[in-house]
Parts: structure tokens; C-alpha cells; sequence
């Protein structure tokens, strides 16, 4: 594997995106569609991204352990570190543009297409190979005990697992 | 909303500002003990920043983070070295990014080689069987949670403004799910395409909305 186009694989993905997971989709479909990384690596990193502390987002030094080792896990941190440093150059520019329509369009729009992009990742992630009608009752029920419970997300996984063990 | 007057200070006195050295010791500490991502982080460093040492008042939180809001990448990182910055120049901009991330990358990379070398494990495969599912369950939640507040806008702007964003959303998912357009393609198209959503046409909004509350901005990043 190439390191280089390994980090900027990493960096477009975390470029074109905002938030913790807005770089999914890109990462998933361009390793997944390269054969560097599994849709299997892909869900142990996003779980690994869910116990750790820190801001959201740091599943993706996981993922870059997974398919690289160490040199991934810097290479990917050093991705999601560049593209936050652009609110430097925005700082000195805002107060003249942040009133603007069409400024604040862009990042609507921006924000409506990475749930779409997340949308596909989602559905991708559930009709993998491998995830069966019991996978989907896991998914379905992780779904409903984070969105409509006080339940810790640790804790979701952590059935979750306890449910892999008893099903499969 | 009202100015957060540190306790210990009394009206118009400024604390001293931290040095570099400090302000890592103090966001080693943030980053490494805020589980449960973006929020619970967020709300520990209005309490350390903010109420607790006054270094920073609360306007000056709620632009900062605004104007995070409007970068690629993880806005927490941009949200470190805005601070960082402000109290301590440059290397105060370094010591709040470093702080924040060194520990919580450190305890990420130890956790994904306990799991690497435990993944052939029988019973930990069969684990896996199920967490994997489970976190795509958690992505419809992220999901749900980066939309409502989109959509709530929307609505707010009439109907032909809810069926836009709609027609944004399903024409992405079209574009990288069916036609398999590069991901950032789609998303620069739907920048491209996004002052439609706030052109008079669309929107029956006539003014400029004020910026929103900082509770509105928080739960836009309450991704889990």
C-alpha cells in the first residue's frame, strides 16, 4: 500500500465532510472499492470510535490501525488534523461574509448531502454479506435503545455483544 | 444572553492568562476523560474554559463555535486551537490541540491492538457478529439526530423549502448509491446547488435569521 495515497485518501475524506462521521461514506467507498479495508474493518473501527474518549471522530485512527498498523493510525490522525486548521483563515474573514444568503445555502446544502452520503453508508453497512435477518433485528434494536433511552452507547455494544455470543 | 462573570473575580477584572504548558495539562484532562464524543466534550469545556476559570466568556464561546461549525473536520479540533489561540498565541493554539487529542488518541490506539489481537478468538468473533450490526443501527441515529434540526428549519420555511431538502438528500444518496458518483463529488455539487435553499424563491422567510442559540448549535453536533 502506498502511504501517500493511503494519507490522502484520509485527508480528502476528512476535507470534503464535517463532523465526526461525515467522512464515512468517502473512506467506505473508497476502501472498501480498492480492497484495502473489509466492511468488517469498517464496523470494529466505528465500535472502537464509540468507547473511546475524546471528540467524535477518532475512529478513524482505528480504522487507519486496522488496515495499515501504526504508520495508518498517524497518517490518519494527521488527516483529520489539517482540515480543522482552515477556521484559522475563516476567523479572519467571517465577520464580512457570515450574513450572507448564500453563505449560509452552501452549508445547508453541504449539511442535507452528507446525510444522504450517510444514508447509502448505513444501508451498505446493513446489507453487507455476512448480516442476516438477525443482524438487522441487532441494528433495528440498537437503534431504538439509543434514540429513545438514557442508555449509554458502551452499553448498547456491550448487548449487542453479549447477543452476538448467544445468536451466532 | 448574559455575560458568565467568573466567581472568583469581581465586575471588570480579567484573569491572567495561562501559559502553554498549563493550558495542556488542562485539556490532556478534557480530552481524555469526555466519553461519549462531541457533546459531553463540548459542555466540559464550557465548564473548564467558561464558568470555571472565566477565560473565556460566553460570547466568545458561542462565535468560536459557530464559526467551527462552518470548517471541514472534526469541529472540536478547530474549537481547540480557536481557544488555545486566544489565550496563549500559537503555542497555546498547540499545547489545546495536543491536549486534547494525545491522551484520547493514545487510549484509541492501545484499544484497537487489544482488539487485533484478540479477533481471532472464537467468542469474541461471535461478538463482533453482533456489535457490527449495532453500529449500523447507531448510524440511523446519527442519522436522525444530524437531520431533525435540518429539517425543522426547513419546515419552518414552508413547504417547498421541506421538499427541497428532501429532493437534496434523495438526489446524494441517488448520486453515490445507485449512479456511484465519487462521495465528494456529490457533496460539492449539493454546496454548488445549496443558496437555492435559501433564495427568496424557495424560502418565505424574508429576513436573515439571527444566529442560533448555542443549545440549537450544540445538538447539531450531537451525532450520538
Amino acid at each position: 500500500m502506498n502511504p501517500l495515497s493511503f494519507f490522502l485518501t484520509f485527508l480528502k475524506a476528512s476535507l470534503f465532510s464535517t463532523g465526526g462521521l461525515g467522512n464515512l461514506p468517502s473512506l467506505h467507498q473508497d476502501l472498501i472499492g480498492s480492497n484495502w479495508a473489509t466492511e468488517a474493518d469498517f464496523g470494529q473501527a466505528i465500535a472502537i470510535g464509540q468507547v473511546t474518549p475524546g471528540p467524535n471522530g477518532l475512529w478513524v485512527i482505528a480504522l487507519g490501525y486496522l488496515i495499515y498498523g501504526l504508520p495508518g493510525a498517524l497518517l490518519a490522525l494527521l488527516a483529520i488534523i489539517l482540515p480543522p486548521l482552515l477556521v484559522l483563515a475563516l476567523a479572519a474573514v467571517y465577520r464580512k461574509i457570515e450574513h450572507r444568503r448564500e453563505v449560509r445555502g452552501v452549508l445547508r446544502g453541504l449539511a442535507l448531502a452528507i446525510i444522504g452520503s450517510v444514508l447509502v453508508t448505513a444501508w451498505l453497512l446493513v446489507t453487507a454479506p455476512g448480516i442476516d435477518w438477525r443482524g438487522w433485528i441487532l441494528a433495528a434494536a440498537s437503534f431504538g435503545l439509543t434514540a429513545f433511552t438514557r442508555l449509554h452507547v458502551f452499553f448498547v455494544l456491550a448487548l449487542a455483544g453479549v447477543a452476538g455470543l448467544l445468536f451466532f | 444572553m448574559s455575560v458568565q462573570q467568573h466567581p472568583a473575580l469581581s465586575e471588570g477584572e480579567v484573569p491572567a492568562a495561562p501559559g502553554a504548558w498549563r493550558l495542556f495539562g488542562i485539556w490532556c484532562l478534557i480530552g481524555g476523560q469526555s466519553f461519549g464524543g462531541g457533546p459531553a466534550t463540548l459542555e466540559l469545556i464550557r465548564r473548564e474554559m467558561t464558568l470555571k476559570r472565566g477565560w473565556l466568556t460566553e460570547q466568545e464561546y458561542v462565535r468560536f463555535w459557530t464559526l467551527c461549525n462552518l470548517v471541514p473536520g472534526i469541529n472540536l479540533i478547530a474549537f481547540a486551537i480557536l481557544i488555545g489561540r486566544k489565550l496563549a498565541g500559537w503555542a497555546g493554539g498547540l499545547a489545546t490541540l495536543a491536549g486534547m487529542l494525545l491522551p484520547s488518541t493514545t487510549i484509541t490506539v492501545l484499544l484497537t491492538m487489544g482488539f487485533v489481537s484478540i479477533q481471532n478468538w472464537q467468542p469474541f468473533q461471535k461478538m463482533l457478529h453482533g456489535i457490527i450490526p449495532a453500529t449500523a443501527g447507531l448510524m440511523f441515529v446519527v442519522l436522525f439526530n444530524l437531520g431533525r434540526p435540518l429539517f425543522k428549519e426547513s419546515y419552518s420555511q414552508g413547504w417547498r423549502n421541506l421538499g427541497l431538502s428532501t429532493i437534496f438528500v434523495a438526489s446524494v444518496a441517488i448520486m453515490i448509491g445507485l449512479l456511484k458518483l465519487p462521495v465528494f463529488l456529490a457533496l460539492v455539487l449539493a454546496a454548488v446547488a445549496g443558496p437555492l435553499l435559501t433564495s427568496a424563491r424557495f424560502s418565505s422567510v424574508k429576513v436573515a435569521l439571527p444566529p442560533p442559540p448555542i443549545e440549537i448549535v450544540a445538538s447539531q453536533q450531537d451525532e450520538l
